[in-house]
């Protein structure tokens, strides 16, 4: 064969020069000190590099890091370690295979998919009954209806592009971090409740059950203005007074509008926040996929006060608790608070029966005076669920906002409170 | 020429044989081992262990097999179709352990399940 | 002019990633602790010094003597070298086949990780459902849920090493392995080892798992024909058509030809899920 002899040279030397490479390999590769893994046995490469520590509840020497982070826990190299990664576990594209494992949460991502804030079907539905784009008559589930389907589908009209720019930021589906600012602070799946800072040393936020009232107010802010109104903030006219030195000395919120401050509500004076009353099967949906919030809310005043702790449908209310024969609500924080009943000559009075509860207790509302929407054809502005930029520009206006006595109204049998919005 | 040498030494051989093959095929006998599940289940709830699950029933706890009865591989939990899967080869069996679909043909192996004081014993075979 | 010897490069290829592959599992052999497979196949790629070049490199050496040796099999039928042997020889030469195909597979198994396992798991099932021989088979090789992998480790080395030194002794002379096509062979399969990482599967629930690629027909038929027939019937039918080949070529090399498109169809099928 000819060029054997070139062959026969070329070859030892091909080779001493592999295992100078071989060698240069080996030194610059980084290499653990031991096999790393968690209590259980599992093998969890992750933790000869990350030194990140979550809560008690998800420790990083119990769980690791790899269930929820995904990527490959058995390697070491940086490339081969992140393949498959994910930065926000919680996020609805993922849950399934984080949260929602078989040995963790695994019934919770398929009903927080069907519920109202991942959904939004009330306020799409609602929208384009308004703008005449669907007719009157009993809510219906509908493909597109929702903001999963939208996203999906890319359809749009007058009011689905009016959802899309003004309200397509408040759902779970938001991806944690997609936009600046605040709106970037907003949605991520679980974690958009769930999550709240951790220590510094920590280098990792924490996972917690104790939801703050913060977490939710980062959307519930808007149209009947809830989430101020728990708080005790009033959402003024804009005119930032009183000035100081020059600059806006009023309160604002994370939005820039600026707010002052009016009596809060009992229950937020006393403690409690928002997850203390509100269900889970409220909040993360109870596996129904339901159109307006009418049939998604259950919790009522009854249920704690003069109640036997069931909501409307039937759930036992977590925090109540009966000690000699009396009735109190224990917190999310361990405070036990005692369950005044109701008023038994006003709150029972014949000629009261009807009214719900709000209608006597509720003394002021958001009532907002001149609303107006407009949309500018010629500018663009961003959709919030595609991302991108498109084509007509919407602004809401009012005349002004008062805290007025609400006015009632009646919702079948009922007489209720209404609130503009 | 085959003598009666020969044959004595093949039955020398082959008897040695044997003998070496039914040692290395012996097992060190291990005793069943136990498993104690500490946590408290909600009816309809199910848990998933190294290698059994258990779903707590109108009539008591159910430990499955985790291994199907197909050829032996470690089932997963499909939590959206309320089934239990082989990754192998894609049999299904539903919560109860009734075999639904796929090759294995039969339903999930029960192993035995005791009540005790800390929680409950489950027997998993080696 | 017809070749009347296979080509000598396949064959001693053959040999020297063979006995790379010995020495490289007697390295990687030490560090490893067969009472935590996982542990220590992780520990090789990420403690070790050189664990990971080690570890892909015997990988790298026994996948290219499998796969050379099929092509060295092909050759031989080519040049109809079963004319040329008695049939006891044949046999056996045949038999080298199916038993590095069970070293290569039994190195899966003692990995340790998702694919191991459940590969071992279905080969224990399997070897159960031989007629006779079925119990004695599966406590030689497998026997993953009475003994995790420790017999699947002894079988890997004694085969390795019985087919290596019986067929060094009585089929190729060892001596006689030259130094380039050691250094050829260490060349090719040492710079596989540094370039494209070994794979491992960590535990999950993901509803599919794949088997080792050379399984992958074998994988999908089992999910539609009953385990004996399509684990064990139809992956001995080519051992018996090259067994009886010297006695009727012709229909053996059909039955050869047409169970190697259906196993490429079925590769592809179980590939492609």
């Amino acid at each position: 064969m000819c060029g054997g002899l070139a062959v026969k040279r070329v070859l030892p030397l091909l080779a001493l020069f592999f295992l100078v490479v071989l060698l240069g390999h080996e030194f610059l590769r980084k290499r653990s000190p031991k096999v790393f893994t968690t209590t259980s046995g599992r093998i969890e490469m992750c933790l000869a590099c990350h030194e990140e520590r979550p809560e008690k509840a998800h420790a990083r020497n119990v769980v690791g890091c790899s269930p929820c982070h995904l990527g490959d826990p058995l390697r070491i190299d940086k490339d081969l370690a992140h393949r498959g990664i994910v930065k926000n576990p919680a996020d609805l594209r993922v849950a399934e295979k984080t949260c929602g494992q078989p040995v963790c949460h695994p019934d919770l991502p398929s009903r927080v998919k069907k519920s109202l804030m991942a959904t939004n079907r009330g306020i799409i539905d609602t929208l384009r009954r308004y703008w005449g784009e669907i007719e009157e008559g009993n809510a219906r589930l509908t493909p597109h209806g929702s903001v999963r389907g939208l996203m999906q589908s890319g359809e749009t009209s007058l009011a689905l592009d009016y959802f899309r720019k003004l309200c397509g930021s408040c759902h779970l589906w938001l991806k944690k971090g997609q936009y600046e600012g605040f709106l970037g602070r907003k949605g991520g799946g679980c974690v958009a409740c769930h999550l709240v800072p951790g220590k510094k040393e920590a280098k990792h936020p924490v996972l917690t059950k104790k939801i703050p009232v913060k977490n939710c107010t980062r959307c519930h802010n808007r149209s009947g203005r809830i989430g101020l109104t728990y708080q005790g903030l009033y959402e003024s006219e804009g005119y930032g007074t009183p000035l100081i030195e020059g600059e806006f000395g009023a309160e604002t919120l994370e939005d820039g509008r600026f707010v002052e401050r009016i009596p809060p509500d009992l229950h937020y004076k006393a403690g409690l926040v928002c997850a203390d009353c509100h269900l889970q099967e409220e909040t993360m949906g109870d596996g129904k996929e339901y159109v307006h919030l009418e049939e998604s809310v259950e919790i009522t005043c009854e249920a704690c006060h003069g109640g036997k702790g069931l909501s409307r449908k039937g759930r036992p209310i977590p925090g109540v608790l009966k000690a000699q024969n009396k009735m109190l609500f224990k917190d999310l924080q361990g405070k036990v608070h005692p369950l005044k009943p109701p008023d038994p000559i006003n709150c029972r009075h014949k000629v009261h029966q009807r009214l719900s509860c709000q209608a006597c207790h509720a003394p002021r509302v958001p009532q907002c005076y001149g609303c107006h929407v407009r949309r500018d054809p010629n500018e663009k502005q961003l959709d919030k669920i595609s991302g991108r930029e498109t084509q007509g520009a919407w602004e809401e206006f009012r005349s002004y906002m008062r805290y007025e006595t609400p006015t009632l109204g009646k919702q079948g049998e009922r007489v209720v409170i209404l609130v503009p919005g | 020429m085959f003598t009666r040498r020969d044959f004595l030494k093949k039955l020398l051989w082959t008897g040695l044989a044997g003998v070496g093959l039914y040692t290395a095929t012996r097992f060190l006998p291990r005793p069943p081992r136990k498993v104690l599940v500490k946590e408290q289940l909600k009816p309809g709830q199910i848990l998933i262990k190294e290698s059994f699950f258990v779903k707590m029933t109108s009539k008591g706890p159910v430990a499955l097999s985790r291994r199907c009865p197909h050829l032996g591989c470690l089932l997963t939990y499909a939590s959206e179709e309320k089934s239990f899967v082989c990754p192998c080869h894609q049999s299904r069996f539903d919560l109860s352990g009734r075999y639904l679909a796929g090759p294995a043909k039969r339903d999930l192996f029960k192993l035995p399940v005791k009540k005790t004081e800390g929680g409950i014993i489950v027997e998993v075979p080696s | 002019m017809s070749r009347s010897l296979p080509r000598r490069w396949v064959s001693w290829g053959l040999t020297a990633s063979f006995f790379l592959a010995l020495v490289s599992g007697l390295i990687v052999s030490y560090p490893f602790r067969e009472e935590i497979p996982l542990v220590s196949t992780v520990g090789l790629e990420t403690v070790i010094p050189f664990g990971a070049f080690f570890r892909a490199f015997h990988y790298y050496t026994g996948q290219l003597t499998f796969l050379l040796l099929g092509w060295h099999l092909v050759e031989a039928l080519m040049v109809r070298a079963e004319k040329r042997r008695s049939p006891r020889a044949w046999f056996f030469l045949v038999g080298s086949l199916p038993l590095v195909t069970l070293a290569l597979f039994t190195g899966y198994i003692v990995r340790g990780d998702q694919t191991g396992l459940s590969a071992g798991q279905i080969a224990e099932h399997l070897a159960l459902k031989l007629p006779f021989l079925g119990v004695v088979v599966n406590r030689l090789l497998f026997s993953i849920s009475e003994e995790g992998v420790h017999r699947a480790f002894m079988a890997h080395i004694y085969l390795s090493l019985a087919v290596f030194v019986l067929s060094g002794l009585w089929h190729f002379r060892l001596r006689t392995l030259r130094l380039d096509d050691l250094l050829l062979w260490f060349l090719l399969a040492g710079i596989l080892a540094l370039f494209w990482p070994v794979s491992l599967e960590a535990e999950s629930f993901a509803p599919l798992i794949k088997g080792p690629w050379f399984f992958l027909g074998v994988q999908e038929l089992l999910r539609h024909l009953p385990p004996f027939w399509a684990g064990v019937v139809f992956p001995l039918l080519p051992l018996l058509a090259l067994w009886l080949y010297r006695f009727c070529p012709r229909v053996a090399g059909m039955v050869l030809s047409l169970w190697l498109g259906i196993y490429f169809w079925l590769t592809c099928v179980g590939a492609w899920r």
